[in-house]
């Protein structure tokens, strides 16, 4: 059964619609969970007892360091589909994670360093956590580097196929570096097992910010999806009989009633709990100073955020930018196809005429 | 399964389980000089798995606790002496530089230098190691006053 109904998502149209109907989801969860989680950590949650305001980096640090490996394995698992079932669609879905997870790690690295020189002393030391994190940044880039210097597409895709599942093994490192070997990086905060080292009024806003940079990936990640599916399939009949039809999913803008009254109530619960909190700054010029360390906290959330940003709109442009290919392409089709008929008419008509 | 599907099974994971190994035979040969520092009792008795004691002139990197009431601090320059421990034997550093807001008694530290004699390092470098614990301030007066801070226990 199961296998059975994965199996219909080896059709990419399938999985094109698939990509529709889980996009609002994610945007909806993103939209909610990612601004209000960090206004939280930033304002509401209370200050840390060593590092005081600038362990706030934690709100964008952490949720993008941990979902750089679990966007790692997932494209590592995509990759290993597509090898040993040669799914086309497991493929894509490789090509359009990998350079989604490259800027999650980046931004991890980069707040990370930014959190560092206050509180280590140093943006850089190559601890094991350190250099592990940064190998898997190369492999992120590695992958999609490999995909795109093959002429050949499917060949290229098998590449990084194998080099996405052989860095897999780096996850686990990078997870247990810390417990392994002397780091200057502490160990993990979170864990599934333990309870997590931090009261709840911080607990709650991490796990916020952790949804929402996780519904930010599934976002970016399908918005590629889409694009790359129909970028690889622009000749295909599915693709140009959703271009025809107004009600396919490929014209219509993902239904997202639904998930705007969800997001509505999110919104409302988060915002009683958050405010029930209250502002943790006297006022907005402290809040902006953050105990003398608002250049650090403000420089991580910057970069992450501006990353994020640009990410989110080259997955946005590049859905524009295929389907207008398309458009174009089969408006070429049409046009070679409507001289042809007319060049026939005119060579039908033509003997006609000199008889007359 | 078909059986070329099952033979492409067998080849990826044939290729990653010989990777997965090799890359723990060189992390297992290399267990040594992966970590970043020696903790005092490594400096002074070897490292664990590998015996291997830092020679006097050695460039090393040392991670301990400062000890309580070690620091001395000089009053014209910015010269300073603490003493180092984790379980056992203390080390003593010398370091003259500006030191991470982190840095007290009590707290980990990890200092870059080199090796004077066999217990003292003059460092060139010092970072300060903080542990995973996140609280309010107000909450960690309340632990202090039970004695419950984990940080005093020696966590580093």
């Amino acid at each position: 059964m199961l296998i059975q109904w994965l199996n219909e998502f080896a059709k990419p149209d399938r999985t094109y619609i698939l990509c529709n109907q889980l996009l609002p989801w994610f945007i909806g969860a993103a939209v909610v969970a990612l601004p209000l989680g960090m206004l939280w950590g930033l304002a509401f949650a209370p200050t840390d007892y060593q590092q005081f305001d600038v362990y706030r980096i934690i709100y964008i640090h952490v949720p993008t360091a941990t979902l750089s490996l679990t966007t790692y394995v997932a494209m590592a698992v995509a990759g290993f589909v597509a090898l040993v079932w040669q799914w086309r669609t497991a493929l894509t879905a490789m090509i359009a994670i990998a350079p989604v997870g490259a800027v999650i790690t980046l931004i991890s690295l980069i707040t990370g360093a930014v959190w560092g020189k206050p509180t280590w002393g140093t943006y850089w030391i190559w601890d094991a956590r350190l250099t592990t994190q940064l190998i898997l940044l190369f492999l992120y880039i590695g992958v999609f580097a490999l995909y795109l210097s093959f002429e050949d597409k499917l060949q290229g895709g098998k590449a990084a196929a194998i080099l996405a599942i052989v860095g897999v093994i780096n996850v686990p490192i990078i997870k247990y570096s810390v417990e392994w070997w002397n780091t200057l990086h502490q160990t993990a905060t979170i864990s599934k097992l333990d309870k997590p080292s931090m009261p709840p009024e911080m607990y709650i806003p991490l796990l916020l910010c952790m949804l929402g940079v996780a519904a930010f990936i599934g976002t970016c990640v399908l918005l590629r999806l889409r694009s790359e599916l129909v970028k690889r399939d622009a000749h295909r009949p599915w693709v140009s009989d959703f271009m025809k039809d107004t009600n396919s999913p490929l014209r219509v803008i993902p239904m997202i009633k639904l998930t705007l009254t969800l997001s509505a109530v999110a919104v409302a619960l988060v915002l009683h709990s958050m405010l029930s909190q209250g502002f943790k700054f006297d006022d907005f010029t402290a809040f902006l100073h953050m105990g003398g360390r608002g250049t650090f906290v403000w420089l991580s959330f910057g970069i992450g955020l501006g990353l994020m940003l640009l990410l989110l709109s080259h997955s946005i442009l590049m859905n524009r930018f295929v389907k207008l290919a398309v458009e174009k392409q089969q408006a070429r089709a049409e046009r070679i196809l409507t001289a042809r008929k007319k060049r026939k008419r005119q060579v039908q008509e033509l003997p006609n005429e000199s008889k007359a | 399964m078909n059986p070329r599907r099952k033979k492409r099974l067998i080849a990826v994971t044939s290729v990653v389980v010989l990777f997965a190994a090799a890359t723990t035979v060189m992390l297992f040969s290399l267990s040594g000089s992966i970590d970043v520092f020696y903790t005092p009792t490594e400096i002074h008795e070897g490292k664990e798995s590998t015996g291997q004691i830092p020679t006097v002139g050695q460039r090393i990197r040392i991670g301990g606790l400062v000890v309580p009431g070690s620091v001395v601090r000089d009053g014209s320059s910015l010269s300073v002496r603490f003493d180092l421990m984790d379980t056992g034997p203390k080390v003593t550093v010398e370091f003259n530089g500006i030191l991470p807001d982190l840095f007290r008694e009590g707290q980990g530290i990890v200092a870059t230098g080199v090796l004077q004699t066999p217990t003292l390092v003059v460092a060139q470098e010092v970072l300060a190691k903080h542990d995973e614990e996140y609280m309010p301030p107000e909450l960690a007066e309340q632990l202090k006053d039970m004695g419950h801070l984990k940080n005093e226990k020696g966590a580093y």
